[in-house]
């Protein structure tokens, strides 16, 4: 008999000792990876919760209250006080991503709590990992959420790179992603919403006319994108598309690996299309890990990217310095409005001060419309435990207060396209640059550039 | 081929030079392990990872130089290697007999997760961790660059893949080494315990993973999954360049790999190059499977 290990033979003679030995230890690792890795992430939230960015705690009080003021008037038979909702959060807990899991849990717990402390429903959030963008991970995730039937879910990475979707629609489980939205080549999808930007793409008009105005010296643009397999090609003739407008001429496009640590070959590639400047379809902590060794690389141009990140930030260290930022940003030190100061406010006490980022915003007013979509449909006599109802009267009115925009006394609105993206068709977004270890605004725009001002 | 220059051509070699070498220390590594000891040690994942964490962490608190956070990291990695081959796969072998590689194998597996989700437990508040200690710099020559990082990790990977190989060809201990690779029965006999050989070996290995580890992090930052990529690389550079080679041609088949993948970017995409690497690796198990056979060694109990 060989020594293969892998021979079958040598299965079939081991005995049963012998296998629930071996299974008892790999076994053991194999359970715990969802419990080690869910820990602090999952279970019912109330008026005191868990949190999942720092092991705060969240509690509710002072001006919680106040948030009634920003977000219309909500009627207490349909509130929906006493109704325990199921709702799936489907993030990245694991993997490179696992910053965006953390942080947009903890911005989703807090609404959770402040809802039912409102006299809204109890939100049991029920926490699936993606593992930061494995298809099959978000798959077996929705499949999971829709045999528990739960109507209804919050998701990251454009519905795990548009892997949910099919399962999002068959369950008919109502979706909001204000993580990814919808990208490029997630709209239109039934019961799926981007309730952000989407990113990179929606920043590149503002950003390029902030480029055509204060940086003439750039004519030639290269591009980094995360691989994201058959969307790559509309991500790239998308830009493309934008570059050419704004009459400069697109570069190379090198696709990377999500979660790449070397970048040689893609700077090569880049360093040998000469460009004025790079822009950055990757996130996370691939932007600081790029930064990093792009600093050091001789290219010495402009580079753009779409997202703000601490974590990442601090990967990349002082090569973080000068990196333009083109995106929704939230000001967390300048909240928009007398609601997102609330919550700055609530969620440094529950995170041991730290700083809501925009991911955290997101699903904190993202949860608010679910709760906004639910009163609808209790007013209405339906059944909001049903994805279908949901939907519906989402449609009929497909915005809710935000904490983006507005002023002291007045919440933003964040407006979707029901017809044909399924996209927000308004949003306040800003191109900052990152100098001497902060985020400085440059201009403020909205979608294709409207409303465009500089700082 | 709009991508073929001579420009791109050394600048690309550069790079293969910097990750070959990693790819180099990263196959001796593991390779002296599963040569000498016959164990498929997955949780290598777990001492590389760690490794990067502690240098990152000592980095940081102690206000460490990078070499000094360096060879700190790489001894727990050590420590962790000797205290798994002595805590887990040893007794496991022992109670396991003829089917030691499989228990070992699966028991690994499950380590090397557990370990994962422990420094991510761990580290909960810090998605990654920089190392300190060491200020990077770009060198232009002509048209190719150099970073520092870059030369320092050629230099160390080979500094030690030649000290070892020096090491095992000219010493007692590498005498003692090869002997229990060769046949750990007979080496008993003339009183050397493979065990204790074992425990070194796993010592030498973790230590050189850890190394390894540090100067990768330095380059990017320490996370939860940084180790399971470069165990992929580090198991088929050992595999192609044949267990129990010395540590320089295992080296220079790490060297190759760099290189190859690396100047496959003239070609094409960069999000493939890595596919090269395992397209080397189908193209000789096609046409070599005889080497399969001899890969891992069934326990004895000399060695259990």
């Amino acid at each position: 008999m060989s020594n293969n290990p892998f021979n079958p033979e040598l299965f079939s003679r081991l005995s049963r000792r012998q296998v629930l030995k071996a299974a008892g230890v790999g076994g053991a690792a194999l359970a715990a990876l969802p419990l080690l890795s869910a820990c602090g992430d999952e279970g019912s939230t109330g008026t005191t919760t868990p949190g999942a960015a720092g092991g705060g705690t969240v509690t509710t009080g002072g001006d919680v209250s106040k948030i009634m003021n920003f977000i219309g008037p909500v009627e207490e038979a349909s509130a929906g006080k006493g109704l325990a909702f199921d709702m799936g959060l489907v993030l990245a807990f694991t993997g490179p991503g696992a910053f965006f899991g953390r942080t947009m849990s903890a911005g989703a717990k807090l609404a959770a709590a402040h809802i039912e402390s409102l006299g809204g429903p109890k939100f049991n959030l029920i926490s699936k990992d993606h593992k930061s963008g494995d298809p099959q991970a978000g798959v077996q995730a929705v499949k999971e959420l829709g045999f528990a039937k739960v109507p209804a879910k919050l998701a990251s990475y454009n519905d795990d790179l548009g892997a949910m979707l099919p399962g999002t629609e068959q369950y008919k489980m109502f979706t909001f992603d204000g993580g990814g939205g919808t990208s490029t080549y997630a709209q239109g999808k039934p019961y799926f919403y981007g309730t952000r930007a989407i990113t990179p793409n929606d920043g590149w008009p503002g950003t390029l006319r902030f480029i055509k105005e204060e940086l003439p010296e750039v004519k030639r643009i290269s591009t980094v994108f995360w691989d994201l397999g058959p969307n790559n090609q509309i991500n790239a003739d998308d830009l493309k598309r934008r570059i050419q407008e704004a009459g400069l001429e697109m570069g190379t496009v090198e696709y990377v690996k999500i979660g790449a640590t070397d970048y040689s070959a893609a700077m090569q590639k880049i360093k040998a299309d000469k460009p004025d400047a790079v822009f950055l379809g990757i996130f996370g902590n691939d932007i600081g890990v790029f930064m990093k060794q792009f600093s050091t690389s001789g290219i010495n141009k402009p580079v753009v990217c779409a997202e703000y990140t601490q974590a990442s930030a601090d990967v990349a260290g002082a090569a973080y310095e000068g990196l333009y930022l083109g995106f929704d940003y939230f000001n967390a030190e300048k909240p928009d409005n007398g609601w997102s100061q609330i919550f700055v406010d609530e969620f440094k006490k529950a995170n041991a001060g730290g700083l809501p980022d925009y991911y955290a915003a997101n699903y904190y007013e993202d949860l608010f419309g679910m709760w906004d979509v639910i009163r609808r449909v209790l007013a209405a006599g339906g059944d909001p435990k049903d994805g279908a109802q949901l939907d519906k009267a989402w449609r009929e009115k497909p915005e809710f207060p935000s904490v983006y925009g507005g002023d002291a006394t007045t919440a933003g609105v964040k407006a979707v396209d029901v017809a044909k993206t399924h996209s927000v068709t308004k949003r306040p977004m800003t191109l900052s640059q990152y100098k001497n270890g902060k985020v400085v605004p440059l201009a403020y725009f909205d979608l294709e550039a409207a409303d465009y001002r500089k700082a | 081929m709009s991508d073929l220059t001579l420009d791109n051509f050394l600048q690309l070699t550069v790079a293969g030079i910097v990750s070959g070498s990693a790819y180099a220390l990263l196959g001796v590594a593991f390779g002296l392990i599963l040569s000498v000891t016959g164990r498929f040690h997955f949780a290598f994942t777990f001492t590389y990872t760690i490794s990067a964490y502690i240098a990152a962490e000592v980095g940081q608190q102690y206000g460490l130089p990078l070499w000094l956070a360096l060879i700190v990291g790489a001894l727990v990695g050590a420590v962790f290697g000797v205290l798994f081959e002595r805590v887990v796969y040893r007794p496991l072998a022992e109670k396991s007999g003829a089917y030691a590689l499989l228990v070992i194998f699966v028991a690994s597996l499950g380590l090397a997760i557990i370990g994962r989700n422990l420094i991510a437990l761990v580290w909960i508040d810090t998605a990654s961790l920089q190392i300190t200690g060491f200020t990077n710099a770009g060198y232009n020559i002509g048209p190719v660059t150099l970073t520092k990082l870059g030369i320092v990790q050629v230099i160390v990977a080979w500094i030690l893949i030649l000290a070892l190989g020096a090491v095992l060809s000219y010493t007692g201990l590498g005498r003692i080494v090869r002997a229990v690779r060769v046949n750990p029965e007979m080496s008993l006999v003339v009183g050397v315990d493979p065990k204790t050989v074992y425990l070194a070996v796993f010592a030498i290995g973790s230590f050189f993973g850890g190394v390894a580890a540090v100067l990768n992090a330095t380059q990017t930052a320490a996370s939860p999954d940084m180790g399971f990529n470069p165990l992929f690389y580090a198991f088929v550079v050992a595999f192609l360049a044949g267990l129990g080679r010395h540590p320089v041609v295992v080296g220079l088949v790490g060297l190759f790999l760099g290189l190859i993948e690396s100047w496959s970017a003239l070609f094409m995409s960069t999000q493939w190059t890595s596919l090269v690497v395992f397209g080397i690796l189908f193209i000789y198990v096609a046409l070599r499977p005889v080497q399969l056979r001899g890969m891992l060694r069934r326990p004895t109990p000399a060695t259990a």
